[in-house]
């Protein structure tokens, strides 16, 4: 891959979809930064095909009328977005919650960036129905951006598959203005081989955020959560639930970061590992100094099914202040003995009696999803997986 | 659909330590047994050993019903014979609804005769109004939380959907107040019939008031040591054991 030429591409592709001036800026910039300091692995995860998906996307910012308006819902390509809300976007994207200067994938992120959404809750906004946020035929470097305004409240449900069995980069921020109220509902069934996921979040004061992450994609993965309490009572809880099968690698980390007054971050991790694969877990709770009265709590659950598989769970609190609470439970087991009896003590056989414990072990977390639709699609996706 | 075990020799696996020492009882069809016996004595051993618990191992004997091996095969293939356990000790299973369970059970004994959502709904409601079961435990995880009533009335209820050939019910009398003895008693008893016979494993004669066996064996150390009518039970509620662990000691 000749460096050169993909700086001279990355430019002509912000120039020809019309991408503001900034943005064109700050992608040479991120790539600058980033080709001398990844090895060519990392590199070509993304680069690779790249090349492809400008192709493919050339033509399809070009047709905006822009239309300001910020009353309303918005949900709209990222490339549309970028047009119409400029402003907006410079001072969001990539800046305050999946921050592209964090670390060089992120910048690698930012660079090769040609498509993604944008959602828009304005403030006060009450959505009655889940907002989905879906694609099921993403391109392999794909970015969500997702604003919601103060007092706002939204179940947000989001699908993004890459169907190319490549390397992706797949990155969710939401930010949360203070009040607000979200519950946010992920599933991954990406096809992608090498697979990396960024969720991260930014809660200003007393906003609240349910993360319900469901890891059923069937590609080797590191799936990074981050979540920021900024403001003063912001809150946020995160469950997840994973399944890895066959040479699957799923390599997990959860972190809150508790800056804010009483703040509250919970994380709740559970996996399941069958045949040959693995899962680590590390669940990362920081309380930083003036944290006064915050709370971080997190738990993590492994199941491996198979003498083959394993995993590890690593619970982390670091803790700067004296007034606050924190704890943290982790086990990894194996299938009950007595309860695979019981069940074919019944007549049950050893596999489905695998598949009903297995499932056992997961719905409870998928039970706690407060929206009826969420709870059913993600009960359905879980049962797809396990089969 | 006669249960045969014959000279049936069983150590824990971990330990190598015998404790059935020559089991022999025929179970013929229609019939309800019951076995008697101290704390220790095996009892339990020998019905888990019958469904096929891991960790036991048998040395010697054959357990026969309905004149197939019922050792050659795997716990659910047991099962799908028609034979049950009603444990002392339910395991509880938390994610596992009561009633998928129990509708996942049904279908893997009777593959051949798969029965509609509508028909299991009503068959769950008579039975669990027939012991007297609050509804809410058909849609609460399988034995968690419930109460050591509940857990018996809900290994009867199971009993009761499986309609097994033969159902060995593992001390199913302990912790249960008068009120549920006479509940559990009532669903044994609905069952009873030419084909469907029962073993009852208890410590005391008062289940055996309410459901009157055909015979009752008396256990000692591993073995059946005296086999009667029903007037046993009561013998045994006066005189204890004693006597028959002293003619063991001897014999």
């Amino acid at each position: 891959m000749d460096m050169e030429q993909i700086a001279k591409q990355i430019i002509t592709f912000s120039r020809d979809n019309n991408e503001p001036t900034w943005l064109t800026t700050k992608k040479s910039l991120a790539w600058s930064q980033v080709k001398n300091k990844l090895n060519e692995n990392e590199l070509t995860m993304l680069t690779k095909t790249w090349i492809e998906s400008v192709k493919l996307k050339a033509n399809v910012a070009k047709q905006v009328q822009p239309k300001f308006d910020l009353s309303k819902i918005v949900k709209l390509d990222l490339g549309v977005a970028l047009q119409i809300y400029p402003e907006l976007l410079q001072e969001n994207l990539m800046e305050k919650a999946l921050a592209w200067q964090a670390d060089s994938l992120s910048a690698l992120h930012l660079a090769l960036l040609t498509s993604g959404q944008f959602v828009y809750v304005p403030s006060g906004f009450r959505a009655v129905r889940p907002l989905m946020i879906n694609d099921k035929n993403a391109a392999n470097n794909y970015h969500i951006l997702i604003i919601v305004g103060a007092g706002a409240q939204v179940d947000l449900v989001e699908q993004i598959n890459v169907a190319a069995q490549t390397g992706a980069y797949l990155g969710t921020e939401i930010l949360l203005g203070s009040g607000a109220q979200v519950n946010y509902y992920q599933v991954d069934q990406s096809k992608s081989i090498q697979h990396y996921q960024a969720v991260h979040a930014y809660q200003a004061q007393n906003s609240n955020l349910k993360m319900y992450l469901t890891l059923f994609n069937r590609g080797n993965q590191n799936y990074d959560v981050n979540i920021d309490l900024d403001g003063d009572h912001s809150q946020a809880t995160v469950k997840m639930v994973a399944i890895a099968d066959q040479e699957q690698a799923q390599k997990v980390t959860t972190r809150i970061n508790n800056y804010g007054q009483k703040t509250n971050g919970v994380i709740e991790q559970n996996g399941v590992a069958k045949d040959k694969s693995k899962i680590d877990f590390h669940a990362v709770g920081k309380i930083f100094h003036g944290a006064h009265g915050a709370q971080s709590n997190q738990h993590s659950r492994l199941l491996t099914l198979s003498k083959q598989s394993h995993g590890q769970v690593d619970p982390v609190l670091l803790i700067e202040e004296n007034d606050v609470e924190a704890g943290h439970a982790a086990s990894i087991g194996k299938i009950d003995e007595d309860q695979l009896y019981y069940l074919q003590t019944r007549g049950i056989d050893r596999k489905q009696a695998y598949y009903l414990l297995t499932k056992g072990f997961l719905l409870p977390v998928l039970n706690e999803i407060p929206n009826e639709t969420l709870k059913n699609k993600a009960v359905a996706q879980l049962q797809q997986r396990l089969q | 659909m006669t249960l045969e075990i014959r000279n049936l020799h069983a150590v824990i696996k971990a330990t190598d330590q015998e404790i059935l020492s020559g089991i022999d009882l025929t179970i013929p069809n229609g019939e309800i047994h019951a076995i008697m016996g101290p704390n220790g004595t095996g009892k339990s051993t020998l019905a888990q050993t019958i469904m096929g618990y891991p960790a036991y191992q048998i040395t010697a004997g054959t357990i026969r019903f309905d004149g197939q091996d019922v050792l050659q095969r795997s716990v659910d293939q047991r099962a799908k014979l028609g034979l049950f356990l009603g444990m002392q000790y339910p395991a509880e299973i938390s994610g596992v609804n009561n009633a998928d369970f129990l509708r996942a059970a049904m279908h893997a004994t009777t593959p051949d005769n798969p029965i509609s959502v509508l028909e299991f709904m009503q068959q769950l409601e008579n039975n669990m109004n027939y012991l007297e079961m609050d509804d809410e435990i058909a849609e609460r995880y399988l034995n968690v939380g419930f109460s050591g009533g509940e857990k018996k009335r809900n290994e009867i209820l199971q009993m009761m959907m499986l309609q097994p050939k033969l159902a060995i019910l593992d001390e199913i009398d302990s912790g249960l107040d008068i009120d549920a003895l006479k509940v559990v008693a009532k669903g044994i008893n609905h069952l009873r019939s030419e084909k469907f016979s029962s073993l009852l494993i208890t410590h005391y004669e008062r289940l055996l008031e309410y459901v009157v066996p055909d015979v009752v064996h008396i256990m000692v150390a591993g073995k059946i040591v005296k086999s009667g009518g029903p007037q046993l039970a009561q013998q045994l509620e006066q005189t204890g054991y004693h006597k028959f662990e002293v003619t063991r000691e001897f014999s």
